[in-house]
């Protein structure tokens, strides 16, 4: 992309601006980044909750709403999630351009200030951010923590990292557990927060018409009191193939479906010069409708509705999902693994990896349309120390050989399969299956 | 190159136009340029689930399909008579595809960063070519099989579901857009060919592309591949009789879930057969959503802040041609007392009436929400013959919210909101 610009506003305060005009909405994070742990997982999950929840200048939820509501219904919205072993949080504000403000608010500097005062004028009374906003907030995590049961999908997904990565960081949810997130109270969560200041670095990320000097002056005003030393990268461990024993769980739920997951160990990863490697062997093996898994698992087989692959590109890991009838547990395995197979002895023509290659390198250079998707795209790479832009990694795709799929292939091995076995069965609601 | 009369529509305020044209083949096409890098385009039929009972074309009785034909003819549509299927061809221009059903329409669609000529071709023949076989229809029974598993599995797909059932007794939108394993089970290449023969003539349908295209490009295309189809006058039963009232107050189902969720559904009957009338209609029924239920609303900020629920309330509305409802739902222990607190919400402002401030300071806010609309191809795209589809265009909406008026607001709090349309559905948890 033409144009992205990150500077060091401090050693501590790292901005990125990806200049475009062209866009109604323009988007501004602001996140902290931890190595990933069991302690300070609930705290990071909480703190931005709190801090979007109210300010000392909009002290009630409805005050705030509508300061926000006034600035053409801007959002500034909680962050939580993983880079890698990294926990990223903070929050991020979507918000329309100025010129699009009939009456003259200047939106940007608005939404910036108002950043501002919930980083850094939080509620707080007595050294303790405020008690029932904490509260509050803390029951909600727990609510989502048990929620993830709903999504049967994501919650098979959950369980089979927990399982893979048993003793790595990875397994550790960003969201901690309902025992530790209620642990929790408004003084030491304060104090906490308190203490992130030079330990912790700060990513702002901006996507918008604002030139880069103003946007750098008003961060550079914002985080004036963050002028410590610089923080040591912090590296994700990446194990590049598994071993022992295949991993193998089965666990009973009252679903309708089963649900298929699997983890494999990857010899590459995003810190790795040649990862596109692996993300176009992941297209060719399922993330694109004419890949192996689509075209023979669902379309041959008949087994599924999906069954796809994805990367996790710092992590160095590839997982793949299906939603099946129960009594093909076995059945689908043995199809996915004899795919992963086939791409491993070269068992895929000229035109299915060219579909793949234009498949991935499409959706590379659409994300040039996405503000959002760009900052994204970027902040991940922050994480592996590399800058190259979406177009760089699509001419890198264009180039891959048969040979460097094969050995990508013959890099994956699987480490764990983990099934979630529906219970139910039609659509009698709640009727349990005879076995 | 033929020449055709282009209508050329344009917002000011926003920066956007677009170009309209009647293709001879009576195709109606819409193309809407941006400055970006990606290409999107749209094909549909106005011919979505709820079009079960129609006289097929070349018939004069109503006769009934099975649910979830409109559904599957979308996944067929995309097989070809020599074995391959459109996913392949679209693989050798690098254009991702893909295709939904709703309630009132199918849509085809592709996105691109090159060859977008070539792709716009592969659609346009791919669903003006159907094939349907014994074999093929059989596979994919199995394939959507699964697909309706995975949704009878979505605690959210069972709580509108629920709350749709309690609140009407005849309309069609009652069943689920896939159907169920077992209608699913009827569908033969018979059925499926007299269906795409009612409801995919190009008169039907409508194309719009958006994004980084250019008009005469899709004028050529449009020209080499479609062949003039004379109009055809479709008769399909959306709309039954219907009483005012919901069939139920109460919905409830036990689920693999954590917390209860609810959905108050909000039934209307009342919806015009004029186009500007409903667009009308529509924006008023989604700012009166905002303002009652919104973030700043009074009732869902007193809702969350004592606990009652998770997050702030979540509403959706939708008003067209063949429905109308309302739908305020979220999580909470005790979906009774939010009911209660909705419904005595809804009296206090209908006494104290709508305030003007406050309207002015919500059709902001939603300003900035419609406005983000076009940024992003696929949603300008997808919005368009969604509109079109109902009777009005992307820019008629947008100057609708210009023209809201508080006295239409306090007209439509009155109309819409009495307990004898509301409806509360709940999924709770099952017992361990």
């Amino acid at each position: 992309m033409n144009g992205i610009k990150n500077i060091s506003v401090y050693p501590t305060v790292k901005l990125t601006v990806v200049p475009s005009e062209k866009f109604k909405t323009s988007y501004l994070s602001v996140t902290f980044s931890r190595p990933l742990c069991e302690k300070e997982a609930p705290m990071n999950a909480l703190i931005p909750e709190v801090l979007t929840r109210s300010c000392k200048k909009y002290p009630t939820m409805l005050s705030l709403s509508r300061a926000l509501q006034s600035l053409y219904g801007a959002s500034i919205d909680p962050m939580n999630s993983v880079m890698g072993e990294n926990h990223l949080f903070g929050l991020y504000a979507t918000f329309t351009e100025n010129r699009y403000a009939f009456d003259g608010t200047d939106i940007f500097s608005e939404v910036a200030d108002l950043i501002s005062e919930m980083l850094l004028n939080p509620l707080i009374s007595d050294g303790a951010f405020d008690e029932s906003v904490v509260e509050s907030e803390k029951e909600k995590l727990c609510g989502r923590i048990k929620a993830r049961i709903n999504n049967p999908a994501a919650w098979a997904m959950r369980r089979c990292i927990e399982i893979m990565c048993a003793s790595e960081r990875y397994s550790i949810s960003p969201s901690g557990t309902v025992e530790s997130v209620s642990a929790l109270d408004a003084k030491s969560l304060f104090e906490y927060y308190e203490s992130l200041r030079g330990k912790t670095e700060i990513s702002v990320f901006y996507a918008g018409s604002e030139s880069f000097e103003t946007v750098e002056k008003k961060i550079r005003e914002i985080f004036r009191d963050f002028s410590g030393p610089a923080i040591p990268f912090f590296e994700t461990e990446i194990i590049r193939s598994a071993s022992g024993e295949v991993k193998t769980v089965i666990e009973e739920e009252k679903v309708a479906q089963g649900k298929l997951t699997m983890g494999l160990r990857s010899s590459l990863a995003l810190s790795d010069e040649n990862y596109h490697v692996l993300a176009l062997t992941s297209a060719l093996l399922g993330a694109s409708p004419t890949s192996k898994l689509f075209m023979n698992v669902r379309e041959k087989m008949s087994l599924c509705y999906y069954c796809s692959s994805r990367p996790n590109a710092l992590k160095g890991l590839l997982t793949i999902s299906s939603g099946i009838e129960v009594e093909n547990f076995e059945k689908a395995r043995d199809a996915i693994l004899c795919q992963i197979d086939a791409i491993r002895s070269g068992d895929f023509t000229d035109a299915e990896l060219e579909s793949a290659k234009k498949s991935l390198i499409n959706s590379y250079r659409e994300l040039t349309d996405s503000p959002s998707g760009l900052v994204f795209w970027y902040l991940t790479r922050s994480f592996a120390k590399r800058d190259d832009s979406p177009l760089d990694a699509a001419n890198a795709v264009l180039s891959v050989t048969r040979d460097e799929v094969i050995e990508a292939a013959k890099g994956l091995s699987l480490d764990t399969v983990y099934f979630l076995k529906g219970t139910l069965c039609g659509e009698d609601d709640g009727e349990e299956c005879e076995e | 190159m033929k020449k055709y009369d282009i209508i050329t529509r344009e917002n000011t305020a926003l920066g956007e136009k677009y170009y309209s044209f009647r293709h001879e083949s009576g195709l109606n096409v819409y193309l809407f340029p941006k400055d970006l890098t990606t290409a999107y385009a749209l094909f549909g039929t106005s011919y979505g689930s709820i079009d079960s009972c129609f006289i097929p074309k070349g018939e004069s009785e109503f006769e009934k399909v099975p649910d979830g034909v409109a559904h599957f003819l979308e996944h067929k549509m995309f097989e070809c008579e020599d074995g391959s299927d459109l996913f392949e061809s679209f693989a050798k221009t690098g254009a991702s595809a893909n295709a939904y059903t709703s309630y009132t329409s199918t849509m085809y669609l592709f996105s691109c960063t090159e060859n977008f000529e070539k792709s716009l071709e592969i659609l346009l023949n791919g669903i003006k070519s159907p094939f349907f076989t014994k074999e093929n229809v059989a596979k994919e029974q199995g394939i959507i099989a699964q697909e309706i598993r995975m949704y009878e599995d979505s605690v959210q797909d069972a709580l509108f579901q629920g709350m749709i059932s309690s609140m009407y007794e005849s309309c069609p939108i009652k069943i689920p857009i896939a159907g169920t394993v077992e209608s699913i089970s009827k569908i033969t290449p018979e059925v499926l060919y007299k269906c795409y023969n009612t409801f995919y003539s190009l008169s039907n349908m409508a194309l719009c592309v958006c994004g980084n295209i250019d008009v005469s490009d899709v004028i050529r295309v449009c020209d080499k591949v479609l062949k003039p189809e004379s109009d055809t006058r479709i008769e399909s039963k959306r709309l039954l009789p219907e009483r005012a009232e919901v069939v139920s107050d109460r919905f409830t189902r036990k689920m693999r879930l954590s917390k209860p969720i609810f959905a108050i559904g909000v039934k209307d009957i009342l919806i015009s057969e004029s186009p500007a009338e409903r667009l009308k209609k529509r924006v008023v029924m989604e700012t009166l959503s905002e303002y009652l239920f919104g973030d700043c609303s009074e009732l869902s900020v007193s809702l969350y802040e004592e606990g009652l629920i998770r997050n702030p309330l979540s509403f959706y509305v939708d008003h067209c041609e063949a429905f109308s409802f309302i739908e305020i739902g979220g999580e909470s222990d005790d979906p009774e007392e939010v009911f209660r607190r909705f419904k005595a919400h809804i009296e206090k402002v209908k006494k104290e009436g709508i305030d003007k401030d406050t309207l002015v300071r919500t059709v902001r806010a939603q300003y900035g929400e419609i406005i983000s609309m076009f940024d992003s191809v696929s949603s300008i795209a997808n919005e368009f013959l969604s509109f079109i589809m109902d009777g009005y265009d992307i820019f008629d909406y947008v100057e609708a919210y210009e023209k809201i008026d508080v006295s239409d607001v306090n007209n439509a709090l009155h109309e819409l909101f009495n307990e004898k349309y509301y409806t509360l559905a709940t999924i709770v948890p099952q017992d361990e």
